[in-house]
């Protein structure tokens, strides 16, 4: 696995050769040249100078989750740690009615999320993103029931679909296996959180297509759906 | 025409190609001297044919499995949706019936999805035993083909407390067999991800099973302290059905024991641990599960 953040000069040139690609399409081999010539130009006279100042040009506020399995792992930590930051801060400001039972559950909830959360750090280890993640849980009222079941069923419908989404892209297919039995838990809180709220009401056509599949997003897509939710910046480009 | 380099070229892709030509690696190697030059490439032809092949099989078995398990739990919720006269007296209760209906509707469109998929491969689609309808277009009501009381030891379509004990141990076991065939599926990712999206509904079915009888103590006021939405270890909803949960206890994940791991208070208890990962079982433990449920 790659290291998570730092200098990937393989990536500016990938860059690089990839838009002169565009420029160039369809014309002559000529350009080709001029482009590799670039290139060694780029890396003996102007390298220095071109290469720090693109190091992975990620700014110093802006976390970059990694590529491969590696930033795969990143992005599912990260969205295992909006969710137990929901559910710290729902057992902390207890909506109004929560009795014994719920509040059973919702402890269960944040303990399932911690050990998701806790399980993927440990795996990525020096790889995980560094820095602390700032999540922003002001889409959600936590001393109101509906708003609090109503966001929890939106962040566990969307963290099946991530699971669901991701797993074709992994190298290492033991992940998929892994992260198989963490996605089915994930749809079991939703229908919880979900029948709780509104008897009968384990999923809906917007979840659930016509064939009784549920949802399969892509990383691009789920994390474009967390964007209210993270005031971190992240440089997830590499991301499918 | 060097047929080792053919196999050499083949292996740079693919380094189990050796391994996948049914391990024939040594009747391989004497073909080049031991095989006229032109029967080779009608015997290289069956040869990988069979090999390559073998995924395609691996994948039309798992479906055709899951298949089996869709049709066993539609038939299940079909049978207790309509068991009862008239809407006073009916084994699901008023307030659970637009869940457990809508359950049912999407076993059935697993059904209808998994035998499109099989047709598409060009294989026809399982049928359970006793059914007469067509193996693709069919009603898949087959009363005929289960009983679900198991020879009596379940009361399970006149007690609504053994009908919601029984669906979430099959919903539970389902699940559980989905995990255990996903190995199976690594390599063809399209399937792979739909089988994923097919158990996350499953894993809502078990959820709503769950929560249902949580709240559902055949009249007594409060709720089930143990039954919850999740799988607290090994814990079964009766008793007799504990073999369908061995190994659910299970705490250790990618070689990392999750009681290991910080929770909010202190370090993860071995309940919660067990309950955020859903664990797999394997083919044949799934079969003689389900067995007593069959005719």
């Amino acid at each position: 696995m790659d290291r998570g953040a730092g200098c990937d000069a393989t990536v500016i040139y990938m860059k690089m050769d990839s838009s002169s690609e565009q420029q160039t399409m369809g014309s002559a081999p000529l350009h080709n040249v001029s482009r590799r010539g670039f290139l060694q130009l780029a890396g003996g006279v102007a390298g220095a100078g071109l290469l720090v100042a693109s190091c992975r040009k990620t700014p110093p506020d802006t976390q970059y989750i990694g590529k491969g399995d590696t930033g795969l792992l990143n992005y599912l930590y990260i969205v295992e740690e909006v969710l137990t930051s929901f559910y710290t801060q729902a057992n902390i400001t207890q909506y109004y009615g929560m009795d014994a039972a719920e509040l059973q559950a919702i402890a269960d909830l944040r303990e399932h999320q911690y050990a998701h959360r806790g399980l993927l750090k440990k795996i990525l280890g020096d790889t995980a993103i560094t820095g602390k993640l700032v999540v922003d849980l002001s889409p959600v009222t936590f001393a109101d029931r509906t708003s609090t079941l109503t966001q929890a069923a939106f962040l566990e419908d969307l963290a099946v679909a991530a699971y669901n989404g991701v797993a074709q892209y992994f190298s290492d297919k033991s992940y998929v296996l892994l992260i198989a039995k963490m996605a089915t838990v994930q749809a079991r809180h939703s229908a919880y959180a979900r029948q709780i709220l509104t008897a009968n009401n384990i999923s809906d056509n917007t979840i659930i297509n016509v064939q009784g599949l549920d949802r399969a997003m892509t990383p691009q897509q789920v994390m474009a759906a967390l964007a209210p939710w993270i005031q971190t910046k992240l440089d997830y480009t590499t991301l499918p | 025409m060097n047929f080792n380099n053919i196999l050499q070229e083949i292996a740079k892709t693919d380094p189990e190609v050796y391994e996948k030509i049914s391990g024939r690696r040594d009747v391989l190697r004497s073909f080049g001297s031991k095989v006229a030059l032109a029967a080779l490439p009608i015997a290289l032809g069956s040869m990988f044919k069979k090999a390559y092949g073998k995924t395609t099989a691996t994948v039309l078995d798992t479906l055709q499995f899951a298949l089996q398990l869709e049709y066993f739990e539609f038939n299940y919720y079909h049978t207790a949706n309509n068991t009862g006269s008239n809407s006073t007296n009916t084994l699901v209760p008023a307030n659970d019936r637009v869940g457990f209906k809508l359950v049912e509707d999407q076993e059935r469109a697993h059904i209808n999805f998994l035998r499109t998929t099989i047709d598409s491969m060009g294989a026809v689609p399982f049928t359970p035993n006793n059914y007469s309808g067509n193996a693709l277009t069919g009603n898949p009501y087959s009363p005929a083909s289960y009983d679900f009381t198991a020879n009596g030891a379940y009361n399970v379509f006149a007690n609504y407390a053994s009908f919601l004990d029984l669906a979430i141990a099959f919903e539970d076991t389902g699940i559980r067999a989905y995990q255990g065939q996903l190995p199976n599926l690594l390599d063809s990712t399209d399937i792979m991800t739909e089988v994923l999206q097919l158990s996350a509904v499953e894993g809502r079915h078990a959820a709503f099973a769950r929560t249902v009888r949580r709240y559902y103590n055949g009249g007594t006021p409060g709720y089930n302290y143990g039954m919850k939405p999740w799988i607290t270890t090994n814990f079964p909803p009766t008793t007799a059905l504990q073999p369908n949960y061995l190994g659910e206890d299970n705490t250790i994940q990618k070689g990392v024991d999750i009681t290991s791991l910080t929770g909010y208070n202190g370090n993860i208890t071995a309940a919660n641990a067990s309950e955020a990962y859903d664990e797999a079982l394997d083919k044949p433990t799934v079969t003689q599960l389900i067995a007593p449920f069959l005719l």
